[in-house]
């Protein structure tokens, strides 16, 4: 595996990886080039308190401030670490994609003070305002995870457009339909350049993005970058609304939710919403909760209607439950979703 | 009939006049004409004595600006407004706020009418309603407040305290219901009556008076103490001065719906509706 000491050694690996340049591969002891994974990392840490992913060794500093390589254990130089931002800090890896997941899952869950950065659907289709990037699929679900298996009405497409995809009349009608109703879980792009395909990437809501083809180096941190900027921008600005207002984030359904199962869910601190809530007031069509995000152990009070839940992170307690709630609850049973507050869209 | 939360109730629906809710067409009437700065238990100087007062909630806006007090007492909050009357707008520069030429509009809000002297009152408690709106003399807002009248309160978001001093009993148990679960992290180092008044009362605490505070603490524990030698035996102890979780609660949901449900036997005798929400302090 890689012995990286540099920061250039590290970009140099990286372009040997997208131009699968064997001989510039051996130079660092790598055997084959590896899809180039990068997650957003949600962090509340200081990086002298963090542990690399169990079993992948420690951190060490490259040359440069704030870029960090796993040295010792399995799979030295897979991780780098770039904790330039404060609040969201970027984990590359080159570990094949099933070992990165799992490892990099099991960190976040077991680490307290991280979270994935989870993206919300304008974020996950913000690369579509900016010049050269092209959309080219999209992934949908809806779990319906409220309802028990057997009657459990689900939904999952993941679509790959091209112009083939005009050649079926209403194909492109219905692929929009759709993501007006099912929240969106990746988005794929690719940047054009010369004529050519400079970059072609996958972002996940999860905040993970794969690369599976790009020319540069530089292009492809920089875009990784430019999410982590606009997510890190938005966790700022809830912080702020957070510490000086006292109004709720707003979450916005397209799908109504079945308010007894979503109790019955939540005080039990299952299904993939992670949340432990204690009902407090009941009518019909709404309901107040407070208790515990599993994910953090943070406060969090949420009163839920049938198409929309009100939530408040009280204290100190951790303002990426938002995101991080909304998706959940969207992919799993409340469809495209929808963070307000005062009426204007929020981690947008 | 269960006590009920009334002082909550009315903070909530007093502070959700200062925002908006899109699905639910919402728009509070201080947010609707431009009051969205707004703070609260904050001290403001009076003009020509220089002595200090600390409204409920004050507020800033593009013509003007308004002092509200909250209350669930009988008694008239006639005097303590026409005070508020005398408060100097250059105190506002202290939180970024700009000065205005004017006096307050003073305001109480309360749960029942009451009569607080020539000031306008508002009532939050399941519906809005207001009365001597003659007092508020910045139009557009006497308006909003005015077309605000008989809008539905109940279903407004919670607010990020949960304990205010003058709480009791079942008051009291809600609003540490969260701070309680927190306790059953593996990682949680228990919590100390006075910690679960600082997670209660939120951005109120380091506002309320030490005795008020130790008040508030003294209820915390007795509440606490049914809790672990009733609902939650075994489950929680309290060891060294905190609350700990004891090694009993297995994290599987089962597990965790059991104290749930302790939990809410212990903060709700009865399920409550909103339909429980009566006027009684």
């Amino acid at each position: 595996m890689p012995h990286l000491q540099t920061f250039a050694e590290m970009k140099n690996l990286l372009q040997a990886g997208f131009e699968d340049n064997e001989e510039s591969l051996s130079h660092f002891g790598a055997t084959h080039s590896t899809q180039l994974k990068a997650n957003l990392i949600e962090s509340n840490l200081t990086l002298s308190e963090l542990p690399c992913p169990e079993g992948y060794g420690r951190w060490k500093k490259l040359d440069v401030e704030h870029w960090h390589v796993n040295e010792g254990g399995h799979s030295p130089g897979s991780l780098l670490l770039d904790s330039t931002r404060k609040r969201v800090w970027i984990l590359y890896s080159l570990l094949d994609a099933s070992e990165s997941e799992t490892a990099i899952t099991k960190w976040v869950e077991s680490t307290k003070g991280l979270d994935r950065c989870w993206l919300s659907r304008n974020q996950l289709l913000s690369l579509g305002a900016v010049e050269s990037w092209k959309e080219k699929g999209v992934g949908l679900k809806f779990s319906d995870g409220l309802t028990p298996e057997e009657n459990a009405g689900n939904f999952s497409l993941k679509a790959w457009y091209g112009g083939a995809t005009r050649q079926i009349q209403g194909l492109e009608d219905v692929l929009t339909l759709a993501k007006e109703k099912f929240a969106i879980y990746s988005t794929r792009w690719q940047k054009i350049s010369g004529g050519s395909v400079a970059i072609s990437a996958e972002w996940y809501s999860t905040g993970k993005v794969t690369i599976n083809r790009a020319v540069d180096v530089d292009e492809v941190m920089l875009s990784i970058s430019d999410m982590a900027n606009r997510y890190e921008d938005a966790i700022l600005e809830a912080t702020k609304i957070r510490d000086n207002k006292m109004g709720a984030f707003e979450l916005d359904f397209t799908q109504n939710i079945d308010l007894d199962a979503f109790a019955q869910a939540v005080s039990m601190g299952k299904s993939t919403m992670n949340l432990w809530l204690v009902e407090t007031e009941s009518e019909s069509d709404f309901k107040r909760f407070r208790g515990v995000d599993l994910h953090t152990w943070d406060r969090v009070f949420m009163d839920v209607g049938p198409n929309y839940a009100y939530l408040t992170v009280p204290g100190k307690g951790c303002v990426n439950a938002a995101p991080r709630i909304a998706t959940v609850q969207g992919e799993d049973n409340a469809g495209k979703t929808s963070i307000y507050f005062d009426g204007v869209e929020m981690f947008a | 009939m269960p006590d009920t939360d009334n002082r909550i109730v009315l903070w909530r629906n007093t502070i959700q006049l200062f925002h908006t809710y899109k699905k639910v067409n919402f728009i509070g009437p201080f947010f609707a004409t431009g009051f969205t700065n707004y703070r609260v238990e904050s001290p403001l100087s009076e003009s020509v004595t220089g002595k200090t007062r600390v409204p409920d909630i004050f507020a800033s806006g593009p013509r003007g600006w308004v002092v509200i007090d909250l209350t669930c007492d009988d008694e008239s909050k006639s005097g303590q407004l026409d005070a508020y009357r005398n408060l100097d707008s250059r105190s506002l520069s202290t939180y970024g706020f700009p000065a205005h030429s004017t006096p307050p509009d003073t305001m109480s809000s309360r749960l029942a009418f009451n009569n607080d002297g020539d000031h306008c009152e508002m009532v939050v408690k399941d519906s809005f309603d207001l009365r001597k709106e003659q007092y508020i003399h910045d139009i557009p807002l006497r308006n909003a407040l005015v077309g605000m009248k008989g809008q539905d309160l109940r279903k407004l978001p919670e607010i990020p305290f949960s304990l205010v001093p003058e709480m009791k009993h079942y008051e009291i148990r809600r609003g540490l219901i969260d701070s309680v679960m927190q306790l059953f992290d593996t990682r949680s180092n228990g919590k100390t009556p006075y910690q679960m008044c600082e997670d209660g009362l939120e951005r109120l605490f380091e506002l309320v008076t030490p005795t008020s505070r130790q008040s508030l603490i003294d209820k915390i524990k007795q509440e606490m103490e049914v809790l672990i030698s009733k609902e939650l035996a075994g489950y929680l102890v309290f060891k060294d001065g905190k609350y700990c979780a004891t090694e009993k609660l297995k994290q599987y949901p089962k597990s965790r719906q059991a104290v749930a449900l302790k939990l809410q036997e212990w903060a709700n005798p009865t399920q409550r509706t909103m339909a429980d929400f009566d006027t009684r302090t």
